[in-house]
Protein backbone atom coordinates (compact mmCIF):
# COMPACT_ATOMS: atom_id res chain seq x y z
CA UNK A 1 0.00 0.00 0.00
CA UNK A 2 1.47 3.31 -0.97
CA UNK A 3 2.06 5.89 1.68
CA UNK A 4 -0.40 8.80 1.31
CA UNK A 5 1.08 12.06 0.20
CA UNK A 6 1.42 14.84 2.75
CA UNK A 7 -1.87 16.63 3.38
CA UNK A 8 -0.14 19.92 4.09
CA UNK A 9 -1.48 22.70 1.89
CA UNK A 10 0.84 23.96 -0.82
CA UNK A 11 2.64 27.24 -0.09
CA UNK A 12 0.58 30.26 -1.17
CA UNK A 13 1.46 31.81 -4.49
CA UNK A 14 1.12 35.54 -4.69
CA UNK A 15 -0.05 36.48 -8.16
CA UNK A 16 1.74 39.59 -9.40
CA UNK A 17 -0.11 39.63 -12.71
CA UNK A 18 -2.36 42.38 -11.45
CA UNK A 19 0.46 44.56 -10.16
CA UNK A 20 0.26 47.95 -11.74
CA UNK A 21 2.25 51.12 -11.50
CA UNK A 22 0.91 53.49 -8.87
CA UNK A 23 2.59 56.82 -9.65
CA UNK A 24 0.42 58.84 -7.28
CA UNK A 25 1.21 56.47 -4.42
CA UNK A 26 4.92 56.58 -5.28
CA UNK A 27 4.95 60.39 -5.26
CA UNK A 28 3.06 60.52 -1.97
CA UNK A 29 5.47 57.99 -0.48
CA UNK A 30 8.36 60.22 -1.50
CA UNK A 31 6.78 63.21 0.20
CA UNK A 32 5.60 61.60 3.44
CA UNK A 33 6.73 58.14 4.60
CA UNK A 34 3.74 55.79 4.56
CA UNK A 35 1.45 58.14 2.64
CA UNK A 36 1.65 55.99 -0.47
CA UNK A 37 0.35 52.91 1.32
CA UNK A 38 -2.35 54.95 3.05
CA UNK A 39 -3.46 56.25 -0.36
CA UNK A 40 -3.77 52.66 -1.57
CA UNK A 41 -6.04 51.83 1.36
CA UNK A 42 -3.46 50.23 3.68
CA UNK A 43 -3.80 52.64 6.57
CA UNK A 44 -2.09 50.42 9.14
CA UNK A 45 0.91 49.75 6.88
CA UNK A 46 1.12 53.48 6.23
CA UNK A 47 1.07 54.29 9.93
CA UNK A 48 3.70 51.65 10.68
CA UNK A 49 5.97 52.91 7.90
CA UNK A 50 5.50 56.51 9.05
CA UNK A 51 6.29 55.59 12.64
CA UNK A 52 9.28 53.42 11.76
CA UNK A 53 10.95 55.73 9.24
CA UNK A 54 10.53 58.93 11.22
CA UNK A 55 11.30 57.11 14.46
CA UNK A 56 14.65 55.97 13.05
CA UNK A 57 15.39 59.37 11.49
CA UNK A 58 14.62 61.48 14.54
CA UNK A 59 16.08 58.82 16.79
CA UNK A 60 19.35 59.29 14.96
CA UNK A 61 19.15 63.05 15.49
CA UNK A 62 18.38 62.46 19.16
CA UNK A 63 21.49 60.28 19.51
CA UNK A 64 23.96 62.32 17.48
CA UNK A 65 22.45 65.78 17.46
CA UNK A 66 21.38 67.71 14.40
CA UNK A 67 25.02 67.63 13.24
CA UNK A 68 24.41 64.13 11.79
CA UNK A 69 22.29 65.67 9.00
CA UNK A 70 24.78 67.73 6.99
CA UNK A 71 24.85 67.80 3.20
CA UNK A 72 28.09 69.81 3.13
CA UNK A 73 30.28 67.71 5.40
CA UNK A 74 28.66 64.26 5.01
CA UNK A 75 27.25 64.39 1.49
CA UNK A 76 27.28 60.66 0.80
CA UNK A 77 25.44 59.89 4.03
CA UNK A 78 23.04 62.76 3.33
CA UNK A 79 22.06 61.14 0.03
CA UNK A 80 20.65 58.25 2.06
CA UNK A 81 19.06 60.53 4.64
CA UNK A 82 17.39 62.57 1.87
CA UNK A 83 15.38 59.48 0.89
CA UNK A 84 13.28 60.12 4.00
CA UNK A 85 11.77 63.01 2.09
CA UNK A 86 11.33 66.78 2.47
CA UNK A 87 11.59 66.38 6.24
CA UNK A 88 15.28 65.53 5.88
CA UNK A 89 15.83 68.39 3.46
CA UNK A 90 14.11 70.82 5.84
CA UNK A 91 16.22 69.54 8.75
CA UNK A 92 19.43 70.10 6.79
CA UNK A 93 18.25 73.53 5.67
CA UNK A 94 17.65 74.53 9.29
CA UNK A 95 21.06 73.18 10.27
CA UNK A 96 22.88 75.05 7.50
CA UNK A 97 21.06 78.38 7.67
CA UNK A 98 20.10 78.77 11.31
CA UNK A 99 22.69 76.88 13.35
CA UNK A 100 26.00 77.07 11.49
CA UNK A 101 28.11 80.20 11.69
CA UNK A 102 30.16 82.10 9.14
CA UNK A 103 33.59 82.12 10.69
CA UNK A 104 37.26 82.07 9.86
CA UNK A 105 38.65 79.00 8.19
CA UNK A 106 41.35 76.98 10.00
CA UNK A 107 44.91 78.20 9.57
CA UNK A 108 46.82 81.48 9.83
CA UNK A 109 45.03 83.01 6.81
CA UNK A 110 41.63 81.83 7.97
CA UNK A 111 40.36 85.33 8.75
CA UNK A 112 40.60 86.20 5.06
CA UNK A 113 38.56 83.21 3.98
CA UNK A 114 35.34 82.88 6.04
CA UNK A 115 33.51 79.58 5.70
CA UNK A 116 30.19 78.16 6.83
CA UNK A 117 30.94 75.80 9.71
CA UNK A 118 29.69 74.55 13.05
CA UNK A 119 30.29 76.95 15.91
CA UNK A 120 33.17 76.14 18.23
CA UNK A 121 32.46 75.55 21.95
CA UNK A 122 33.67 79.08 22.79
CA UNK A 123 31.47 80.84 20.22
CA UNK A 124 27.85 81.94 19.90
CA UNK A 125 25.95 82.86 16.74
CA UNK A 126 24.75 86.33 15.78
CA UNK A 127 21.19 85.63 14.54
CA UNK A 128 21.18 88.72 12.31
CA UNK A 129 24.38 88.12 10.37
CA UNK A 130 25.13 84.45 11.04
CA UNK A 131 28.67 85.30 12.04
CA UNK A 132 30.46 83.86 15.04
CA UNK A 133 31.02 85.81 18.25
CA UNK A 134 33.76 84.58 20.56
CA UNK A 135 32.58 84.56 24.18
CA UNK A 136 35.33 82.52 25.88
CA UNK A 137 39.06 82.21 25.54
CA UNK A 138 39.67 79.21 23.30
CA UNK A 139 42.63 77.97 25.33
CA UNK A 140 41.71 78.64 28.96
CA UNK A 141 37.92 78.79 28.64
CA UNK A 142 37.87 82.03 30.62
CA UNK A 143 34.79 84.18 29.96
CA UNK A 144 35.25 87.23 27.73
CA UNK A 145 33.32 90.45 27.31
CA UNK A 146 31.23 90.60 24.18
CA UNK A 147 28.30 92.50 22.66
CA UNK A 148 25.12 90.50 23.18
CA UNK A 149 23.41 90.35 19.76
CA UNK A 150 19.99 89.97 21.37
CA UNK A 151 20.14 93.11 23.51
CA UNK A 152 23.06 95.08 22.10
CA UNK A 153 24.57 95.34 25.60
CA UNK A 154 28.25 94.79 26.30
CA UNK A 155 28.58 92.17 29.02
CA UNK A 156 30.65 89.28 30.39
CA UNK A 157 29.74 85.84 29.02
CA UNK A 158 28.05 83.24 31.21
CA UNK A 159 27.79 79.42 30.91
CA UNK A 160 24.41 79.95 29.23
CA UNK A 161 26.18 81.57 26.26
CA UNK A 162 26.95 78.57 24.14
CA UNK A 163 26.92 77.58 20.46
CA UNK A 164 23.58 76.86 18.71
CA UNK A 165 24.44 73.15 18.62
CA UNK A 166 27.29 70.89 19.65
CA UNK A 167 29.18 69.10 16.91
CA UNK A 168 29.05 65.35 17.47
CA UNK A 169 32.06 63.10 17.07
CA UNK A 170 32.85 59.45 17.64
CA UNK A 171 30.21 56.85 18.45
CA UNK A 172 27.19 59.21 18.80
CA UNK A 173 27.95 60.72 15.40
CA UNK A 174 28.39 57.30 13.79
CA UNK A 175 25.19 55.88 15.24
CA UNK A 176 23.11 58.98 14.56
CA UNK A 177 24.25 59.22 10.95
CA UNK A 178 23.71 55.50 10.42
CA UNK A 179 20.19 55.56 11.84
CA UNK A 180 19.20 58.46 9.58
CA UNK A 181 20.65 56.85 6.48
CA UNK A 182 19.03 53.49 7.23
CA UNK A 183 15.70 55.29 7.67
CA UNK A 184 16.08 56.71 4.17
CA UNK A 185 17.04 53.40 2.63
CA UNK A 186 14.12 51.60 4.29
CA UNK A 187 11.83 54.36 3.01
CA UNK A 188 13.14 53.65 -0.49
CA UNK A 189 11.89 50.09 -0.12
CA UNK A 190 8.50 51.44 0.93
CA UNK A 191 8.42 53.87 -2.02
CA UNK A 192 9.12 51.05 -4.46
CA UNK A 193 6.50 48.86 -2.77
CA UNK A 194 3.91 51.62 -3.00
CA UNK A 195 4.76 52.43 -6.61
CA UNK A 196 4.69 48.84 -7.88
CA UNK A 197 1.65 47.80 -5.94
CA UNK A 198 -1.88 46.84 -6.84
CA UNK A 199 -4.57 48.44 -4.75
CA UNK A 200 -5.62 45.95 -2.09
CA UNK A 201 -8.95 47.64 -1.61
CA UNK A 202 -10.69 50.65 -3.12
CA UNK A 203 -10.30 54.03 -1.54
CA UNK A 204 -12.95 54.68 1.04
CA UNK A 205 -13.79 51.02 1.20
CA UNK A 206 -14.21 48.96 4.32
CA UNK A 207 -11.15 48.03 6.24
CA UNK A 208 -7.65 49.45 6.02
CA UNK A 209 -6.85 48.76 9.63
CA UNK B 1 13.76 66.51 36.02
CA UNK B 2 15.47 63.85 38.11
CA UNK B 3 19.16 63.13 37.74
CA UNK B 4 18.43 59.48 36.90
CA UNK B 5 16.19 60.45 33.99
CA UNK B 6 18.73 62.94 32.71
CA UNK B 7 21.50 60.30 32.82
CA UNK B 8 19.21 57.91 30.97
CA UNK B 9 18.73 60.52 28.24
CA UNK B 10 22.49 60.80 27.81
CA UNK B 11 23.17 63.90 29.89
CA UNK B 12 26.72 64.20 31.21
CA UNK B 13 26.41 65.32 34.84
CA UNK B 14 29.48 67.57 34.61
CA UNK B 15 28.32 69.53 31.54
CA UNK B 16 25.62 72.17 30.92
CA UNK B 17 22.17 70.78 30.25
CA UNK B 18 22.09 68.96 26.95
CA UNK B 19 19.55 70.15 24.38
CA UNK B 20 17.73 67.18 22.80
CA UNK B 21 17.99 66.97 19.00
CA UNK B 22 20.61 69.74 18.96
CA UNK B 23 23.40 68.24 21.06
CA UNK B 24 24.64 64.63 20.90
CA UNK B 25 23.96 62.17 23.69
CA UNK B 26 26.64 61.12 26.12
CA UNK B 27 27.02 57.38 25.57
CA UNK B 28 29.59 56.81 28.31
CA UNK B 29 26.96 55.86 30.89
CA UNK B 30 26.78 52.21 31.93
CA UNK B 31 23.30 51.74 30.49
CA UNK B 32 24.47 52.56 26.98
CA UNK B 33 27.52 50.25 26.93
CA UNK B 34 29.31 52.81 24.77
CA UNK B 35 26.39 52.85 22.35
CA UNK B 36 25.94 49.11 21.82
CA UNK B 37 22.49 49.03 23.43
CA UNK B 38 21.28 51.37 20.67
CA UNK B 39 21.51 48.36 18.37
CA UNK B 40 18.15 47.27 19.85
CA UNK B 41 16.07 50.29 18.70
CA UNK B 42 17.93 50.26 15.39
CA UNK B 43 17.06 46.60 14.76
CA UNK B 44 13.47 47.20 15.90
CA UNK B 45 13.10 50.15 13.55
CA UNK B 46 14.36 48.14 10.59
CA UNK B 47 12.07 45.23 11.47
CA UNK B 48 9.01 47.44 11.94
CA UNK B 49 9.42 49.06 8.53
CA UNK B 50 10.36 45.91 6.62
CA UNK B 51 7.59 43.76 8.01
CA UNK B 52 5.05 46.53 7.44
CA UNK B 53 5.43 45.94 3.70
CA UNK B 54 5.99 42.18 3.81
CA UNK B 55 3.29 40.71 6.06
CA UNK B 56 0.71 39.32 3.63
CA UNK B 57 -3.00 40.00 3.52
CA UNK B 58 -5.65 37.58 4.79
CA UNK B 59 -5.74 35.31 1.75
CA UNK B 60 -2.05 34.48 2.11
CA UNK B 61 -1.84 34.19 5.91
CA UNK B 62 -2.13 31.06 8.03
CA UNK B 63 -5.75 30.40 8.85
CA UNK B 64 -6.99 31.85 12.10
CA UNK B 65 -4.07 34.22 12.51
CA UNK B 66 -4.83 37.92 12.75
CA UNK B 67 -2.73 40.46 10.86
CA UNK B 68 -1.38 42.11 14.02
CA UNK B 69 -0.37 38.86 15.69
CA UNK B 70 1.49 37.74 12.58
CA UNK B 71 3.09 41.16 12.21
CA UNK B 72 4.25 41.46 15.82
CA UNK B 73 5.65 37.94 15.83
CA UNK B 74 7.55 38.37 12.57
CA UNK B 75 8.84 41.80 13.59
CA UNK B 76 10.18 40.45 16.88
CA UNK B 77 11.83 37.48 15.17
CA UNK B 78 13.48 39.70 12.55
CA UNK B 79 14.78 42.11 15.19
CA UNK B 80 16.29 39.23 17.16
CA UNK B 81 17.84 37.84 13.96
CA UNK B 82 19.43 41.21 13.16
CA UNK B 83 20.88 41.55 16.67
CA UNK B 84 22.13 37.96 16.70
CA UNK B 85 23.74 38.44 13.28
CA UNK B 86 25.52 41.60 14.42
CA UNK B 87 26.82 39.82 17.52
CA UNK B 88 27.99 36.88 15.43
CA UNK B 89 29.75 39.20 12.98
CA UNK B 90 31.44 41.03 15.84
CA UNK B 91 32.56 37.73 17.36
CA UNK B 92 33.91 36.54 14.02
CA UNK B 93 35.80 39.80 13.51
CA UNK B 94 37.23 39.58 17.03
CA UNK B 95 38.38 35.98 16.51
CA UNK B 96 39.96 36.90 13.19
CA UNK B 97 41.87 39.93 14.47
CA UNK B 98 42.71 38.88 18.03
CA UNK B 99 43.28 35.18 17.55
CA UNK B 100 44.10 34.30 13.93
CA UNK B 101 46.14 37.38 13.01
CA UNK B 102 48.06 37.17 16.30
CA UNK B 103 48.73 33.48 15.65
CA UNK B 104 50.10 34.29 12.20
CA UNK B 105 52.14 37.13 13.65
CA UNK B 106 53.66 34.85 16.28
CA UNK B 107 54.63 32.31 13.65
CA UNK B 108 56.11 34.87 11.29
CA UNK B 109 59.91 34.71 10.96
Amino acid sequence: MTKPLSSAPPPPRIDHAEDTLQPVAAVLACLIPGAGHAYLGDIRRGVLIFTGVLGLFFGGILVGGIDVVDRREDFIWFLGQALVGPIALATDNYHQNHLKVIGPAPGPEGRNHPILRSAHPYEVRDPRTGHEIQVRDERSGAPLEFTDPATGNHRMSTPMDRPPNVKSIGRPNELGTLMGTIAGMMNLICIIDAGLHRARRSRGGKGGW
Amino acid sequence: MSLALLLLLGQDASMPLRRPFLDPMDLHGAIWLGGWTLLVPLALGIAIIYKAVRVPEAEHRPEGKGWWSVYCRQTFILAVQIIASMIALAAAAYLFVEVYVRWIQDRAP
